[in-house]
């Protein structure tokens, strides 16, 4: 294949994915703002860690102020940012897309429609990703899905299947087990109630996904942050896609029953030692994408009247934890009990 | 005076504005994108060497990686790049500028209805800026233009004399001598117009403008250019505002004359030295700005059915240049005459 693809964003995804697309001989540049890692991939390549592999692979790697030195023409772009980065990367490499060029969101919460304002709806398409990965150190990543146990769903926003599409699930299936999904946008609103009931509680405990799921009333909170999005999502019209390679069988029933299953798939995929990334986050003393997440279920509730209590209250912690008002800890689970109830 | 000031995008002339409002004793801080530059910023503080001044301050400088973690508000943002980093910047910039906030483009070319688009127009000010320098060395700037030799003009966009203009007056006053105009679509337009003559065709020669002025001809190429693109904003509906502190009177005579002064008075501000910015571009390998000068008046153009073959050459050059298919060379300026006969001929 001669499509010259960028990975515009390398955190802890973006890195593993542009790892796996390189080391299928396609023909990669990475795009980062973070000096310290671009610098580390050029010198030292990527260097991940899977549960089943140790990937360690030279890689093309720019920093985004190089982007006006090659002027280059993409014929690909995988944004693998955090949701607030979400439109002015988009509009940083715009002028670099290919006029028939594919613009692809690899990113949690509801961005296309901002990436086709920008883009052109002819130019995007969707996706959902369930890939868990960490980074701290530059150049080094502990990607905790293996690649069989990695699940992304793409999509055309019209819902149609063309042969773009088919294109961007062979690149991707380098990385990830991958379906199609004639209701993309509905697809995309499933993963962000699994990322509402699992995300920003987790993250206000501090905790590993595994030690803080046990904890007394963090299911039943869960559940119904889960209630809430659902709510508010049929009322946007997204009745729930199987995702995370569930089918729609077992997408059916009850649907108490249907968020317990997603949240738990999730759980099994990413394993026992994997860290949410608000976690990260905060430990960095970054913006999380709560806001983009809980906080969108919040607006839009609110915006349709409907009550959305559980997802206000974990924006509002959320926000503080960020502004250092608040540490994460155990405790803040009983005052988020102490909001809700 | 307790603002939270920001100049973000800071190549020579962002340095040169954040550097001269630290001394001025503001609280600056400064956001870019240039990893070794924010380093050396951070380390050594900046070095701005006016004519009249050699200027060695300390200031708070962040990669702009580092605002997710910083989490600023500001109230006035001096935004200083390149035309083609406006909207991403712009994007970028959002989340830390206050509800109240004001978004200032010290930039070239037309850009002030995209900051509002994206800004609001309500939080968006234009200013024309007339600043040489130039930055090859982290840290380091070779500022051309003096203070007293540097000129603003600060606008709102319905062109009213508000409280908010008045203030950055007064903040702008401590870098150039800075006006306040009524008019600052026209006078963008008037100021890009210089720029087309000068930067455009100056840029693809690679050349002084005093180099490029011992070429026969090349003067009254640079007055075809001025008066395509004053033909072109009288049609878009600018009016033609005296610029670089220019009067009435200056801008008053035959249009040829009028662009001569123009043209002329910014190059006594900038001094023998100074090239113009397309060329440190290429020396730096790094795109130039032109589409966004000759190639905007060439587009407008087109727009308005109106015939600019003499943008139109040099944009068309630039764009070769920047695609890396041809280098910047004195002999370019047969090259703009043929595609400009061509142009007019088709």
């Amino acid at each position: 294949m001669d499509k010259k693809i960028a990975v515009l964003g390398a955190g802890a995804n973006g890195s593993s994915i542009a790892a796996d697309l390189t080391k299928a001989n396609l023909d990669v540049t990475i795009i980062d703002q973070w000096p310290a890692h671009v610098e580390a991939m050029k010198k030292n390549g990527l260097d991940i860690t899977m549960p089943d592999e140790h990937l360690q692979i030279p890689v093309k790697a720019w920093h985004l102020c190089e982007l006006a030195e090659h002027v280059p023409a993409f014929d690909i772009v995988f944004l693998v940012a955090k949701s607030y980065d979400t439109h002015w990367l988009t509009q940083l490499i715009e002028p670099y897309l290919k006029e028939k060029g594919i613009f692809v969101g690899l990113q949690n919460s509801m961005n296309n429609q901002i990436i086709a304002d920008v883009v052109g709806i002819e130019r995007t398409i969707g996706a959902v990703v369930e890939l868990s990965s960490a980074l701290f150190k530059p150049g080094i990543v502990q990607r905790n899905t293996a690649r069989t146990g990695t699940w992304f769903g793409l999509g055309e926003l019209d819902n149609s299947v063309t042969p773009r599409l088919n294109l961007i699930k062979t690149i991707i299936e380098n990385i990830a087990i991958v379906e199609l999904s004639q209701n993309i946008e509905s697809a995309k609103w499933t993963k962000l109630i699994c990322n509402s009931m699992t995300s920003a509680p987790i993250a206000l405990t501090g905790l590993k996904n595994h030690d803080a799921r046990d904890l007394p009333g963090m299911f039943e909170i869960a559940v119904r942050l889960g209630r809430e999005a659902l709510e508010v999502g049929r009322a946007l019209g997204h009745e729930m896609q199987p995702i995370f390679g569930l089918s729609a069988e077992e997408m059916s029933g009850d649907s108490d029953d249907i968020l317990i299953k997603i949240m738990k798939t999730l759980s099994k995929h990413v394993g026992p030692n994997s860290v949410t990334a608000a976690v990260h986050d905060h430990i960095k003393g970054r913006k999380t994408e709560t806001i983009n997440i809980n906080g969108l279920v919040m607006k839009k509730g609110k915006e349709l009247g409907i009550p959305v209590p559980c997802n206000s209250a974990v924006t509002e912690l959320d926000g503080r934890i960020t502004k250092g008002e608040l540490t994460m800890g155990e405790s803040n689970l009983d005052l988020l009990k102490s909001m809700i109830d | 005076m307790n603002k939270k000031i920001a100049v973000v995008g800071t190549g020579a002339i962002g340095s040169s504005v954040g550097a001269d409002l630290t001394d001025a004793g503001y609280d600056v801080t400064i956001v870019d994108q240039w990893p070794q530059h924010v380093e050396a910023m951070k380390s050594s503080g900046l070095h701005i060497e006016m004519t009249d001044l050699d200027l060695k301050i300390p200031v708070t400088a962040y990669h702009l990686c580092e605002m997710a973690s910083v989490k600023p508000a500001f109230d006035v943002v001096f935004l200083t790049s390149k035309s083609y980093d406006t909207r991403w910047l712009a994007e970028f910039i959002k989340p830390y500028l206050k509800e109240d906030g004001t978004l200032v483009s010290l930039q070239n070319s037309m850009n002030d209805d995209d900051h509002a688009s994206i800004i609001g127009k309500e939080r968006t000010v234009g200013c024309v800026i007339e600043l040489s320098a130039e930055i090859f060395t982290p840290g380091k700037v070779q500022r051309n233009t003096t203070r007293s030799g540097t000129w603003f003009a600060v606008g709102e966009l319905d062109g009213q004399i508000t409280e908010r203009a008045k203030e950055l007056q007064k903040i702008l006053s401590n870098v150039a001598v800075t006006d306040i105009t009524e008019n600052i679509y026209g006078a963008r337009w008037t100021k890009l117009t210089v720029n087309s003559m000068t930067m455009g065709p100056f840029g693809v020669l690679g050349l002084r403008a005093a180099e490029a002025l011992q070429l026969p001809g090349m003067l009254d190429l640079n007055v075809e250019i001025g008066k395509e693109c004053l033909e072109i904003g009288t049609q878009a509906g600018y009016q033609i505002e005296p610029v670089f502190g220019l009067s009435e009177d200056d801008f008053a005579g035959p249009i040829d004359q009028v662009l001569k002064t123009a043209m002329k008075t910014l190059q006594n501000h900038t001094g023998p030295k100074s090239r113009t910015a397309p060329i440190q571009d290429h020396i730096k390998n790094r795109k130039n700005e032109l589409e966004y000068i000759n190639g905007l008046v060439s587009k407008k153009a087109k727009e308005l059915g109106i015939p600019s073959p003499y943008n139109d050459a040099v944009a068309e050059i630039a764009r070769r240049i920047n695609r890396g298919e041809l280098e910047m060379d004195a002999s370019h300026y047969e090259l703009i005459i043929e595609l400009a006969k061509k142009k007019k001929s088709s």
